[in-house]
């Protein structure tokens, strides 16, 4: 099987995580709740893993490390605690569901920064004119999930903290591959994560850093072993936004996800990925017929690939392929916004996502498999 | 042995503390404190040789973490 998935999540994990999640389950009990020994060994895991997470992130209080289900909880958290009656969100146009469906349902206006694929520059500049019509919360998906487009993080945290506008950046498909340094973006308010791509836990876990003390309001109340005698929510991180038991083997899985991107560095994930995705577009480029949205400066794309042709549906395409062991998603990947922004809302596209434990083999049969598809239904 | 219980509002609070002391070279064990010496219900607490809390009260204060209280136990 040739797992080019990583953008929904990554099925190959080191075997650390595994092991630790196999572990917790058998050593771990509920997490700040009793005083026994397997109950202070779930409380050590998550703070260990909290410790991980700000080490990878540069920041100083760890307590600020909010543990989610995945990232889709984290942004609704960050969303719902920021938008107030008189926000003006702007987001781009590569924004996926999990931040276009609430700001929706909560009625928040919302300006869409238009900007061609790729183009940095262009977002930034539809960054200031947004700016000038009112916007006055940022939320910036950092890596499209369909194009693996990056966006211009330095450039527009620079503008935004000129203006004291806060950012909520969508980290899901960079957390893990680009470096993120919140210490030095200083307009970040929020940064949402799932731990199960490519931060390597398992599903059933992801990270906010709530690095705005306006992040106030949680999505749930409800027990958090901590000052029980007052029926209010805690007001203290982490566990105003911490109700109910932790996953604690699923973060104990994703410490050891965690701890292997600090061993191997990103910037050789960052690297590794690249040389990957630049093979696979020039394979896919070789099958004619075949549009590939691929960035000419490679520094603008990372992890993800999409593709599409006129003759072929590309569920179709994709059943195909899995058909042959391959596993790519097609569609519209929950971020219609983004398919609207490239032009390809009506055909939706393949996309094909790439991981630290993909090879170039596996791109080179890609390759192959895709063309011989092509060939027999032509 | 008299032992000190630097009492905090919840698990994550008492391993911050744990870590902080560990790193001055106090040992310190996770607990949860009786209740009658709690500040309020469901706390936990690191305890500690009373001989080490002059020095691991400088040590958090240095490190602004300001427990909810500390209290002494007699074994």
């Amino acid at each position: 099987m040739i797992y080019f998935d990583n953008a929904a999540t990554t099925l190959v994990k080191p075997k650390q995580v595994y092991w630790a999640v196999s572990a917790a389950m058998r050593t771990a009990a509920g997490a700040g709740r009793s005083g026994h020994r397997p109950a202070m060994h779930a409380g050590q895991l998550i703070y260990d893993c909290r410790e991980a997470v700000a080490r990878l992130f540069r920041l100083d209080d760890c307590t600020r490390v909010i543990f989610t289900y995945n990232a889709t909880y984290a942004l609704n958290l960050a969303i719902h605690a920021l938008c107030r009656t008189d926000t003006c969100a702007a987001v781009t146009g590569y924004e996926h569901n999990s931040v276009v469906r609430p700001l929706t349902e909560r009625g928040t206006e919302y300006i869409v920064l238009e900007s061609p694929l790729f183009d940095g520059a262009a977002m930034v500049t539809a960054a200031e004119k947004a700016i000038g019509l009112g916007a006055n919360l940022f939320i910036v998906n950092h890596v499209s999930n369909v194009f693996g487009a990056v966006a211009p993080l330095a450039a527009l945290d620079a503008l935004l903290t000129a203006h004291g506008i806060p950012m909520i950046l969508d980290a899901s498909q960079s957390a893990g591959i680009l470096d993120i340094d919140v210490s030095r973006y200083t307009s970040l308010a929020a940064v949402c994560m799932p731990g199960h791509k490519a931060l390597y836990g398992p599903q059933g876990t992801g990270v906010l850093l709530a690095l705005s003390d306006e992040l106030r309001a949680p999505l749930l109340q409800g027990g958090t072993g901590s000052v029980s005698s007052d029926i209010r929510q805690p007001d203290f991180l982490p566990d105003r936004f911490e109700s109910g038991t932790l996953n604690a083997p699923g973060i104990a899985g994703l410490a050891e996800g965690v701890r292997f991107i600090l061993r191997v560095e990103q910037d050789t994930i960052l690297r590794r990925e690249r040389k990957l995705l630049h093979a696979l577009a020039q394979g896919l480029r070789g099958v004619p017929g075949t549009e590939v949205f691929a960035a000419d400066d490679e520094r603008a794309q990372c992890g993800v690939l999409s593709f599409r042709r006129a003759d072929f549906a590309c569920e179709g395409l994709a059943e195909a392929l899995a058909a042959r062991g391959i596993c790519v998603r097609a569609g519209l990947h929950c971020s219609p916004l983004a398919h609207r922004s490239a032009g390809t809302l009506a055909s939706g596209t393949v996309r094909a996502s790439v991981g630290y434990f993909n090879t170039m083999g596996e791109v080179e049969r890609f390759t192959q498999e895709y063309a011989d598809i092509v060939k027999k239904k032509l | 042995m008299h032992k000190a219980l630097i009492v905090c509002r919840s698990q994550t609070e008492a391993f911050a503390a744990y870590r902080l002391l560990e790193g001055a070279g106090i040992r310190g064990a996770m607990t949860r404190p009786p209740r009658q010496d709690r500040t309020s219900s469901c706390s936990y607490a690191v305890r500690i040789d009373c001989s080490e809390l002059d020095a691991a009260q400088r040590r958090l204060q240095e490190k602004n973490f300001v427990p909810c209280k500390v209290h002494i136990l007699e074994d």
